[in-house]
């Protein structure tokens, strides 16, 4: 029993290491993402930017975990989140920003110094108005 | 130690059956993985309803273009919904993540105002080159 446990444990090891480990994240790269059901050809087509962070202190994260719906609402607004956002200080819902998104990629970033730590989910898009 | 076994074996069969939450990751009122706008179409009536799932363990829908095999949840399941009902944007969605899962819930968007279905990608594929009718 044992040896046939090593033995399946040893083919999934090289099936892994051979087949390369497949991750996943909540998104990645989103061709379109809308804002307003009207996501006709729009102008501009600046690049943008936005995050969601939280920090932590001793183990404790403050304000919960970054969420992908915020770094998407940062990003429609063109600005990254501070510390006021990890603390729950910002709850503006996005709007008067562009209407759509294009290529909309989702990176995750921060740190983690064991006593103090930074997490950030991380958009970067091409917005349309 | 066997104790701690059978919670955490006990912990993951919960989770891989339902027990786990479903909590909502993102909102969007349109989504397409194929098309980067409507063109001149400037809204959409809701179509029948689509309900995807894709977990982390499946095969992915569509390859990255790069070659990596790190994917994105909501990417595959919209890529997913593409496949299935063959309609190029979505409107109405909700994205949930129900332990390694993630849930599409959303209409297809059909062409509602403007020029009828008239896009500027229309006759192109995705990456905008005119696509071949076919003959007969």
């Amino acid at each position: 029993m044992a040896n046939h446990f090593r033995n399946l444990s040893s083919a999934v090891l090289v099936a892994v290491v051979l087949g390369g480990c497949q991750t996943t994240q909540q998104a990645r790269e989103i061709k379109l993402l809308g804002f307003e059901e009207n996501a006709s050809k729009g102008k501009g087509g600046g690049p943008l930017e936005g995050s969601d962070c939280v920090f932590h202190v001793f183990g404790y994260w403050l304000g919960g975990h970054p969420t992908l719906a915020k770094a998407v609402m940062n990003a429609r607004k063109g600005r990254n989140s501070g510390l006021t956002d990890a603390v729950g200080g910002d709850e503006g819902n996005g709007d008067g920003g562009v209407r759509y998104l294009n290529n909309m990629s989702v990176s995750h970033d921060g740190f983690d110094a064991i006593i103090f730590g930074k997490n950030c989910i991380k958009i970067s898009a091409v917005g349309y108005k | 130690m066997r104790l701690f076994l059978r919670l955490l074996a006990l912990t993951l069969f919960l989770e891989m059956f339902g027990c786990a939450p479903k909590v909502l990751i993102l909102q969007a009122p349109v989504i397409s993985m194929t098309k980067n706008n409507s063109g001149d179409v400037s809204g959409f009536n809701e179509g029948k309803s689509v309900n995807e799932s894709w977990c982390s363990g499946d095969d992915p829908v569509k390859e990255n273009d790069d070659g990596s095999k790190h994917y994105g949840m909501i990417d595959q399941v919209v890529l997913k919904a593409h496949k299935r009902s063959k309609a190029d944007f979505f409107v109405n969605n909700r994205f949930y993540q129900q332990g390694t899962c993630v849930l599409m819930s959303a209409n297809v968007g059909v062409a509602g105002s403007g020029d009828s279905g008239k896009s500027s990608d229309k006759g192109k594929t995705s990456n905008g080159h005119k696509k071949k009718r076919k003959k007969g």
